[in-house]
């Protein structure tokens, strides 16, 4: 039976059978029949368009980026390919497919039975954040269990991170009853919360900064094209630094800069057809889940993290954390992975930050720097295993030649760690991992008023334009 | 019979903008109005407005403090389904002033 299954897989591959999974979770969630098998059209178009692109792109990219590394020393190998990539890669592979089911099933019950009061099946797209490293799992130990194991401990985890920042993110962004609840998005506030009192030694909380004049200033930069030429463009120049007098180094140059700007305008467009798909799936999940959920109970409804990515401080913080993060990528010891193309995925990245220390810029920046340098070890520790899947779903990159990651989805430290847990086997790792959930989610649901009346006490601490605070 | 054009911005400038326009797209033509929709983030908001192509600009995210030129209309009561059906009718009151 599972062989029939895998040769299925061999034969259709991820865009016909994606689609399929969609559609047939659009019916049973009573679609109309015209929109579920449009749904399913949609994604299998993402999943095609997404590979054509990347197809594109790696010849490319990866012998500039293997003569950079040989003759500049500068040791990153692997190539940041973006979240909107990763989301597709998750989708496509069998835990990714299995959890698209699972996932939504197992969000609904947990909200129904009140274990959770964050709703999370309306951000049905954002599950791709776990199935990645039950994908990984999966690959490098072939066992089904511990990758779904290790998807749901994750979400798990991350259900629980949502609702402890969900009253924060609600009252800054002013979306009542709503949070964010994508991991890969909401990770980075835990430190956030474990580092502010440190921070308020410093005198962090008294440091105002002024989102609109600096994100004047900064313009060029928080274009996803212009990014992508000037870093294909460094990327071209450091390939090809030893042979600069020859024209046919600069021919590779600029197409190596306008190739990349090319990928960071497109993609984007791929994934807003892909992201079509789930709406249908999102909208009936909501609606029959909502017939049932009225009265007193304070839960929080799971939305998109794009909503809050143009709010001042956010946009501004995420911009100003690109060249440092680019600087800081180029000289950590250790650290195999150019960010790219999520560099402009990094005003999701901050938004957990940004609701904690409630729009203080400053703790942002210091809180996203630390955090994310980490979150590199992990992308490079994964880089491996992320292109071997890449790869074994179809895409094209050329054996050795280029590695491959996600500087938004993989940069998790704390979340890398269930990870690792699952991968090592080990039945002692795993269920230390199983017992910090229940034990974590146990002290929360106890102390959660307090916990909340914490966090808003230390996010007012931080001077704010129109109200001052001591 | 008019085809009225509608710009739905967010963040990204993909995914939520999309997932808005089509819902726009959908209703009003339930009500009567024919739209077309294009998607963009907040920093092409201002350029394409003052081209003149756009009757209406919807937005999950905040916009930048200038003025369009034409309405803008919040659009998160899209995603959070709180407040969507007020949302629709103002989309329809807007689109159809424009007629006269």
């Amino acid at each position: 039976m599972l062989e029939t299954l895998e040769s299925i897989f061999d034969v259709f591959g991820a865009p016909i059978l994606v689609p399929v999974i969609i559609i047939v979770i659009a019916l049973i969630l009573k679609v109309p029949i015209k929109r579920a098998l449009m749904a399913g059209l949609y994604a299998g178009i993402g999943l095609q368009g997404f590979m054509l692109v990347l197809n594109s792109f790696t010849p490319i990219i990866a012998p500039v980026i293997q003569k950079m590394v040989e003759n500049t020393g500068v040791e990153l190998p692997a190539f940041d390919v973006g979240w909107q990539a990763t989301s597709i890669v998750a989708f496509s592979t069998q835990p990714g497919m299995l959890f698209l089911a699972i996932g939504l099933i197992l969000q609904t019950i947990l909200f129904l039975v009140k274990w959770t009061d964050v709703f999370q099946p309306s951000d049905l797209w954002n599950n791709y954040s776990y199935a990645i490293w039950g994908s990984m799992v999966y690959f490098a130990t072939n066992n089904m269990a511990l990758s779904l194991g290790c998807m749901i401990l994750l979400n798990l985890f991350s259900l629980l991170n949502a609702e402890i920042i969900a009253r924060r993110w609600s009252t800054y962004y002013g979306y009542p009853n709503t949070t964010i609840i994508a991991m890969h998005n909401i990770e980075a506030a835990i430190f956030g919360i474990i580092f502010d009192p440190i921070l308020n030694k410093l005198g962090f909380h008294k440091i105002k900064l002024n989102p609109q004049s600096l994100q004047k200033r900064l313009g060029v930069i928080g274009e996803p094209v212009t990014l992508g030429f000037f870093l294909g463009f460094l990327i071209g120049l450091l390939g090809n630094i030893a042979f600069l007098n020859k024209l046919e180094s600069w021919g590779s140059i600029l197409v190596v800069a306008v190739a990349t700007s090319a990928v960071m305008g497109i993609f984007p467009k791929v994934a807003g057809i892909f992201s079509q798909a789930f709406i249908p799936i999102t909208d009936a999940a909501r609606k029959s889940t909502l017939k049932r959920e009225k009265g007193k109970r304070e839960w929080y409804l799971g939305i998109n993290d794009a909503v809050g990515f143009g709010e001042p401080a956010t946009l501004t913080s995420g911009l100003l954390l690109i060249p440092i993060m680019v600087i800081i990528a180029l000289i950590l010891p250790g650290n195999k992975v150019l960010p790219v193309i999520d560099l402009i995925a990094l005003p999701f990245m901050v938004q957990g930050l940004v609701a904690i220390a409630n729009g203080n810029m400053a703790k942002v920046i210091v809180n996203g720097a630390i955090w994310f340098s980490l979150g590199l070890y992990m992308c490079t520790y994964t880089a491996e295993l992320f292109t071997n899947i890449a790869t074994d779903i179809g895409i094209s990159i050329p054996a050795g030649a280029l590695l491959i990651s996600s500087f938004n989805i993989l940069s998790k430290p704390l979340m890398g760690l269930v990870f690792l847990a699952f991968l090592s086997q080990n039945p002692i790792f795993i269920t230390i991992a199983v017992v910090a959930y229940f034990i974590l989610w146990f002290l929360f649901r106890k102390n959660k008023t307090a916990i909340y009346d914490y966090l808003d006490r230390q996010a007012a601490k931080n001077s704010v334009d129109s109200v001052s605070e001591a | 019979m008019r085809i009225f054009k509608v710009l739905s911005i967010c963040g990204s400038g993909t995914v939520t903008s999309t997932m808005v326009s089509d819902k726009v797209k959908e209703e009003m033509e339930a009500r009567g109005l024919k739209v077309t929709t294009t998607t963009a983030k907040p920093t092409e908001a201002l350029n394409l407005a003052k081209s003149g192509n756009y009757d209406l600009i919807v937005h999950t995210s905040p916009l930048p403090a200038s003025d369009y030129g034409i309405p803008t209309l919040s659009s998160i009561s899209c995603l959070t389904g709180v407040g969507e059906e007020e949302f629709f009718d103002k989309v329809e009151k807007i689109l159809k002033e424009l007629i006269k």
